[in-house]
């Protein structure tokens, strides 16, 4: 629903009007220009020419933008920062199963959480951005590799041998922005972004599983390490992050020990007791294990042939049953609420989407779907589901 | 009730055929987008692809394979794994399916799956040879199931068996189950970007005669409202960590220029 602000009339938002923030919302509706344009009743031309400046919508336009995308008309309104052209360029797992669209969507969201971030800092203070760059060059062998990143990041972030105990938590301690997705972005997983504000990681919400998510928390964190100025989507940049993670959370002078040597008896317990003390999945123990030249191809090979004949490559068994959450957005939250400071104020405040405002201030993972996801008679015109309705 | 009409029905009321339908039409749209000629692709790489990747969908949308669940676990679970390299558009139109609705029957080493005392196999052909398939040119499991019905002691063989490599005979067809096995014929043409996939009883045709005793176009099969829409929230309770550390900037001087818009 679009809430209308009686202390920005239209004309006022017309006259502040920042072609960059329609860019945000279209794309968080998951609209080409074209859609919007059918839309509204305008052209192409025309949404372009707002996007990048050139034009400026009328006042009345103003309102038919902001009906035909669901947001306040306030959200077209300038800003401080443009996100968009302070952050880098998210890392995408797969370029290949997502659409331009869908891609553009999640790094809106994304923007977006920095963005209500950095406003929400005009009231509060999150901890100092620390995040080292190391920049890797593959064909360098004096640049280092991924697992020398790693260890210089648990050294500069000063962490002790042994377990990361919380790796969002980790992560957020040192500056970085951890928030969930929404639902209908889920066929993207989860992403990072530099950005000269604040870096940050969204998670996928439909991962509910502990360990995989710390993997894959780590993952990014790879990417926000060693990947500012790469080419994003590469399997070569994948494979850093995938070994920066391993080497993250299971050093392999402090892991190797304890992975098994062959798939004989007790290799499963010991397997099952690693996972635990570590938190890290049975299966990365097995490819890291397979990596550090414990275990032989077949018995690796092997090993994965019981874990899907077990159903664990989607279920595997582990005792702890919760998801790591972020706290960032949320304390705020609780801190300005403490202070008088209601949801509905500080949305307005934000300009942020109440939909969008509650989950990238959740602790947790919001999975309820809109109607049009649940809906298959919905006629949609395009199969990305707008984040704003 | 024709045999078809009963296993068609049976696998249309159950979803079934929705899920192989699903199931081909996500691989073969993953094999177009990945296909380069320029970068050295063939016929052969299009085949295997297809092949692969129409195995790895339908143990997806039947929770088959490495894609199984355990069995107290929810059907639910791991679905970033089911999800994974899907597009929106898989995603959004899979079949929600029990995981235990189909299960995998591989025969003599050929990837099966079975639905009730229905089983059925992959075999690859050619967009205008779906229908027109010769047997004999086929594997030696694909030959025997072809050949299956005239072995029926009860109907009488019409022929006799060819030698076949790796297989003796109908005892050949190594097995301790009592299922019925169709075959899924499939084919994929990326210049006219048409796909076709028939389900049905082969007969064996190296005498002439029709490729199949019944076939049905699987592609036909109407979507249902049986989607995708499976998303469980984890479990979550407080974190066992404290917080990062956040603080207000000026304690009691937070709301400057927050409007509180319920209390104004």
């Amino acid at each position: 629903m679009t809430r209308l602000d009686a202390s920005r009339s239209l004309a006022d938002v017309a006259a502040t009007f920042d072609g960059s923030r329609l860019t945000l919302a279209r794309h968080l509706a998951g609209l080409r220009k074209s859609d919007l344009a059918g839309l509204i009743e305008k052209s192409p031309t025309a949404v372009a020419s707002w996007e990048n400046g050139t034009k400026a919508p009328s006042p009345a336009t103003v309102g038919q933008l902001a009906v035909g995308l669901g947001v306040d008309p306030g959200f077209f309104c300038a800003r401080a920062d443009d996100v968009a052209h302070l952050s880098g360029p998210p890392h995408f797992r797969s370029l290949r199963s997502t659409t331009q669209r869908a891609r553009d969507q999640a790094a809106a969201y994304g923007h977006l959480a920095v963005g209500a971030a950095s406003s929400l800092e005009r009231h509060v203070e999150f901890p100092v951005v620390d995040v080292p760059q190391l920049t890797l060059t593959g064909n360098n062998p004096d640049a280092g590799d991924p697992e020398e990143a790693a260890r210089m990041v648990r050294q500069a972030w000063q962490l002790e041998p042994g377990p990361v105990r919380h790796v969002v938590r980790t992560a957020e301690n040192h500056g970085i922005l951890v928030v969930f997705s929404r639902p209908e972005a889920a066929s993207v997983d989860a992403y990072s972004f530099c950005s000269r504000l604040r870096p940050a990681i969204v998670m996928n919400p439909t991962k509910n599983d502990y360990y995989r998510q710390r993997f894959d928390v780590a993952h990014e964190i790879g990417h926000l390490v060693m990947h500012g100025d790469a080419e994003p989507g590469g399997r070569t940049v994948e494979n850093e992050a995938h070994r920066f993670a391993a080497e993250f959370l299971t050093p392999a002078d402090q892991i190797a020990d304890l992975l098994p040597t062959g798939m004989h008896r007790g290799a499963w317990q010991q397997l099952a007791k690693a996972k635990e003390q570590w938190g890290v999945s049975m299966q990365a123990l097995l490819y890291r294990a397979r990596r550090l030249g414990r275990l032989s191809e077949v018995s690796y090979r092997n090993a994965m042939t019981t874990v899907s004949t077990r159903g664990w490559r989607r279920d595997e068994p582990g005792l702890v049953k919760i998801l790591e959450q972020p706290s960032l957005l949320a304390r705020a939250v609780e801190l300005l609420g403490a202070s008088d400071i209601d949801e509905a104020a500080l949305m307005t405040e934000l300009d942020v989407p109440p939909e969008l405002f509650r989950t990238v201030t959740a602790r947790g993972p919001r999975l309820e779907l809109p109607a049009t996801l649940v809906d298959d008679t919905s006629d949609a015109p395009h199969n990305v589901v707008s984040l704003l309705r | 009730m024709g045999e078809m009409d009963e296993v068609v029905a049976g696998m249309r009321d159950t979803g079934v055929l929705e899920g192989m339908r699903w199931a081909y039409l996500s691989a073969t749209g993953r094999v177009l987008d990945d296909y380069a000629e320029a970068a050295g692709h063939d016929a052969a790489w299009l085949g295997l692809t297809r092949f692969v990747l129409y195995r790895d969908r339908l143990d997806r949308v039947f929770s088959c394979g490495k894609f199984a669940v355990p069995l107290e676990s929810d059907a639910d679970a791991g679905l970033d794994v089911l999800h994974a390299e899907l597009t929106a558009d898989d995603v959004r139109t899979m079949p929600d399916l029990e995981p235990e609705l189909v299960s995998r029957a591989d025969l003599n080493g050929s990837p099966g799956w079975s639905w009730g005392s229905w089983r059925w196999l992959l075999a690859s052909a050619a967009v205008g040879g779906v229908l027109d398939l010769h047997w004999a040119q086929t594997s030696a499991t694909k030959q025997l199931i072809a050949r299956r019905v005239e072995l029926d002691p009860a109907q009488g063989s019409l022929f006799d068996l060819p030698e076949l490599d790796g297989a003796a005979g109908p005892e050949g067809l190594q097995h301790a189950d009592d299922l019925e096995t169709l075959v899924i014929a499939h084919a994929q043409d990326t210049v006219s970007l048409t796909v076709k996939a028939v389900l049905g009883r082969p007969r064996f045709n190296a005498g002439g005669g029709s490729a199949w005793h019944w076939n049905y176009n699987v592609l036909s099969t109407p979507p249902s409202d049986n989607r995708g829409t499976r998303l469980d929230p984890a479990p979550v309770v407080p974190p066992l960590v404290p917080d990062a550390p956040v603080r207000l900037r000026q304690p009691g001087a937070a709301t400057a220029g927050l409007r509180a818009v319920d209390n104004p």
